[in-house]
């Protein structure tokens, strides 16, 4: 429940702070190019930062809000026993999903330090951002640890 | 085993989890993590994961999802839904069916501040379905009315729908968004026909409502205002190539929250609602393209793809038969899955067979969002139909799915038109683009 607590926090933190601010800055940006053939050349770099952090700060409690579509046609008829197997393999395959990213991100992050890479317009380096990227992406696979904990806890209840 | 086997095999295991229920960008995700796996090592599955991931989050056309939606939350929470429908219903409201008619014209304009379909229902359920049923609106025509008409929003520019599409298919959005404007209008002339015509036809179903003096319908033409302007800035400054989709969404999004600021209607509560909501959407859009993306890479490594529309384009059927089937497997595929996933799915195969065959990318993207729509609409999924129950409780889920089913056919009918007539679709963005 706290873990769950703390993605929420995380997750309205990010969205109150990176939304208005990429609406801003490229409406910003719009103005500056066509009344005053003045552009900020990181604007896009700084636009797309926000996006990527916003997804990965999403991420961690988009499974506990519910986020995410499913075809629930038959999911609903199922009997309960089949349907917790389909939410494990839901979690299993979420997990999967965050691993392999949440390793390669900080693969990536060791390699941007190393070749000292930046965004296109020279201004944001790259390994920060993937860092703090692949923070989430960790806090993401460990809300799916904990959804697996709660479900198999539910289970054993359930069996009681 | 040969990369052809895998490949159909993923995409058997990929049916079954879907439709077993896990959760769609997960289930495809992980299709594509195994599969790229098998055929070339994890690694590369691991690299390719966050190429597109990374490449996906950071693109700056991709702004324009989360934008757009903001835009049309922000319209949602400062009541701006309500004053286009004042403003619509006292100037349409003595037509037959006045009411309804009203709900689809202000969905409509609804629709080109926003780039989603339930802000339609979300925004203006809680006051025309009210007011209709308290003029003795017979509840089906109302809730179908309703439901339907939502499903302007993403044939009326601006569309998240058009959005993903442009950049799945590498097609303009600029063109896409100028391309939906006059099959929106058709659409909604449409709708509201068949709402008159039916109201003619049976008058208890939907009395004619109360008239309204000239300066009344002047006066409430005021409150529609800041929406007219900010539509046609955006969409004047997309037609003369002014700015991109992105930075008309930067724009629109600030000058409706500059408008709400100065009418007063912009809180705390309201700003926070209107972000979580839009990111709520986004990142379950950007989820589902991060996978869609992968599992197309893994049909593509193993060929599936080239077998597949070798086999339909080599066939010798003649192109109008091939695009009825692709058009009858989407009204199918809408009935079961959601409309984004639904064409993320299924664009990989079909994008190629329709540009072999001939046909217009820009034509194909509103015929597709057009069966996107109708599957907004058809039982046994459509969310439509479920996001109007949610709010009127009272009128059942048969009732809506009923009421609905009219509409169904009018968006068929206009599908039929617009591959039978594709000028109707390309007129307007080859006068605004060269191509």
């Amino acid at each position: 429940m706290k873990f769950e607590r703390a993605a929420r926090v995380i997750f309205i933190a990010a969205c109150v702070i990176a939304l208005p601010a990429i609406a801003l800055l490229v409406t910003g940006d719009t103005i500056l190019r066509y009344f005053f053939a003045w552009p900020l050349a990181w604007s896009q770099d700084a636009v797309g930062v926000a996006l990527f952090l916003l997804f990965c700060a999403g991420l961690p409690y988009s499974w506990y809000g519910d986020f995410h579509v499913r075809m629930d046609m038959i999911y609903l008829r199922l009997p309960s026993v089949v349907r917790m197997a389909v939410d494990i393999i839901g979690i299993v395959a979420a997990l999967a999903f965050g691993i392999l990213l949440a390793y390669r991100s900080i693969i990536s992050v060791a390699d941007a330090y190393r070749h000292n890479s930046w965004l296109p317009s020279g201004v944001i380096p790259i390994w920060p951002v993937q860092a703090i990227g692949a923070i989430f992406l960790i806090l993401f696979c460990f809300a799916m640890l904990d959804s697996l904990r709660i479900r198999w806890q539910r289970r054993g209840a359930s069996a009681k | 085993m040969t990369n052809l086997q895998i490949g159909f095999s993923g995409i058997v295991a990929l049916i079954v989890l879907i439709s077993a229920g896990v959760p769609l960008a997960f289930g495809i995700s992980l299709i594509g993590i195994v599969g790229i796996s098998v055929v070339m090592g994890l690694q590369q599955a691991g690299v390719q994961l966050f190429q597109v991931t990374f490449i996906t989050t950071t693109d700056f056309i991709l702004t324009s999802i989360p934008l757009f939606i903001l835009m049309g939350q922000l319209v949602a929470v400062g009541q701006l839904g309500r004053d286009l429908y004042n403003c619509v219903q006292k100037w349409m409201g003595w037509l037959p069916g006045g009411l309804a008619v009203a709900t689809v014209a202000s969905c409509a304009a609804l629709g080109a501040v926003t780039g989603i379909s339930v802000a339609g229902i979300g925004a203006l359920g809680p006051i025309a379905l009210p007011e209709m049923r308290r003029h003795g609106y017979d509840s089906k025509l109302a809730a179908g009315s309703l439901a339907s008409a939502s499903t302007l929003a993403i044939m009326i520019p601006p569309s998240v729908s058009f959005i993903v599409y442009g950049i799945w298919t590498e097609t303009s959005i600029g063109q896409l968004f100028i391309a939906g404007i006059i099959p929106g209008i058709i659409m909604t002339i449409v709708f509201c026909a068949y709402i008159v015509f039916t109201s003619i036809r049976d008058p208890s179903r939907a009395p004619r409502g109360p008239s309204h003096s000239l300066s009344e319908r002047m006066q409430s033409v005021v409150g529609v205002m800041p929406v007219a302007v900010v539509f046609v800035g955006m969409i004047g400054g997309l037609y003369f190539g002014w700015f991109t989709p992105s930075e008309g969404a930067a724009v629109g999004c600030s000058a409706i929250a500059l408008i709400l600021f100065l009418m007063g209607r912009l809180t705390w509560a309201g700003i926070v609602e209107s972000v979580t909501t839009s990111a709520r959407i986004s990142i379950m859009i950007f989820a589902i393209l991060i996978a869609a993306q992968l599992f197309s890479r893994f049909i593509v490594v193993t060929d599936v793809q080239r077998i597949m529309v070798e086999h339909v384009t080599g066939a010798d059927f003649n192109r109008y038969v091939v695009i009825t089937l692709i058009l009858a497997l989407y009204l199918f595929l809408g009935m079961i899955l959601d409309g984004f996933s639904m064409m993320l799915l299924t664009l990989p195969f079909v994008f190629p067979v329709i540009r072999q065959l001939g046909f217009d990318a820009v034509w194909f993207g509103i015929v597709l969002t057009l069966m996107v729509e109708v599957g907004l609409l058809t039982p046994p999924v459509g969310l439509n139909c479920y996001m109007l129950h949610k709010i009127a409780p009272e009128i059942s889920l048969g009732e809506v799915f009923q009421g609905v089913l009219p509409f169904v056919f009018l968006c068929l009918g206009c599908a039929a038109l617009f591959t039978a007539f594709p000028e109707i679709v390309l007129w307007l963005p080859r006068r605004a683009f060269v191509y």
